[in-house]
């Protein structure tokens, strides 16, 4: 099916004062590589590690060379090790699980969504890129504290 | 660029515990096809220029979304955006609405995959152009 309608655009240009935290990083003298931690979980392993799993899980929807999937990479790291056992965090590549991608209805990329007791939480899902607060508001609101 | 350890036939035959064994690194450049890159680096920068955009903050994201573009040039012979998922990607670059610049770009600047970054955005930089160096830099590491 042709995706034909506008993005659900998650990023505001007023939403949060800096990105990556409360001092904006000098990005000039230091190359950005992306070095994930959080597990990747495909199709098979979803139910495991999502469905079944006995804390909310936050999954990030992601890309290869989608800029902004790899701005909110580091993030996704730093939330495992924030919220300690309280919230596990997976990512799933979009074009190796198309199953997936399908039944959760995702488009744009990055996209968010947590999971509570094998279900999606309603109103969870989110499009794009996030700074840290931003995060931190999206975690809170959908039910998850450190 | 990428190094490699080459098993090498410059490696001798080991000959004992105390022996150390010589392994000849080979550089070796990631194959790329530069000229579909060089042709959305430039197109990002006029781009940029003619929508008054800017490019992120962090230039890596600019890199790799230009890669991504140059990517689906390659494969697809259109600039489908990298940031989004399609079920029939060929469809999709014939239609044409999500080859960059989008007709969300195009309409209302709004760019997700933050490649065109107005202003007021928080993430936006102040810089209109990416050199190729800039763009090996922040894509380095991620093929």
């Amino acid at each position: 099916m042709l995706s034909s309608r506008a993005p659900s655009h998650a990023f505001s240009a007023r939403a949060g004062r800096a990105p990556f935290g409360a001092v904006r990083p000098c990005y000039r003298a230091r190359r950005q590589l992306h070095v994930a931690r959080v597990a990747d979980v495909n199709e098979a392993a979803f139910e495991e590690q999502v469905l079944k799993a006995s804390t909310p899980v936050l999954v990030d929807f992601w890309a290869a060379w989608c800029g902004p999937c790899k701005l909110v990479a580091p993030l996704m790291d730093w939330a495992e090790k924030e919220y300690g056992g309280k919230l596990k965090v997976v990512k799933v590549e979009h074009d190796a699980n198309p199953a997936l991608i399908a039944k959760y209805k995702v488009y744009g990329l990055p996209t968010l969504i947590v999971f509570k007791e094998g279900q999606e939480v309603e109103g969870s899902k989110r499009e794009g890129a996030v700074t840290k607060a931003m995060l931190q508001q999206y975690l809170t609101k959908n039910g998850i504290a450190k | 660029m990428m190094l490699r350890a080459c098993p090498s036939a410059t490696r001798p035959a080991a000959c004992g515990r105390s022996s150390r064994s010589l392994v000849v690194v080979r550089a070796s450049a990631e194959p790329t096809d530069s000229k579909n890159l060089e042709i959305m680096r430039k197109f990002s920068e006029q781009y940029a220029k003619r929508s008054n955009t800017y490019f992120c903050v962090d230039k890596s994201v600019t890199a790799v979304v230009i890669q991504g573009l140059a990517e689906h040039k390659d494969t697809l012979g259109a600039a489908l955006c990298p940031c989004r998922h399609y079920d029939d990607k060929e469809a999709e670059a014939t239609q044409g609405y999500w080859n960059c610049p989008c007709v969300p770009m195009r309409e209302r600047k709004e760019c997700h995959c933050m490649l065109f970054l107005t202003e007021d955005n928080d993430f936006a930089g102040r810089e209109q152009t990416i050199s190729m160096e800039e763009i090996k830099n922040g894509i380095s590491g991620m093929r």
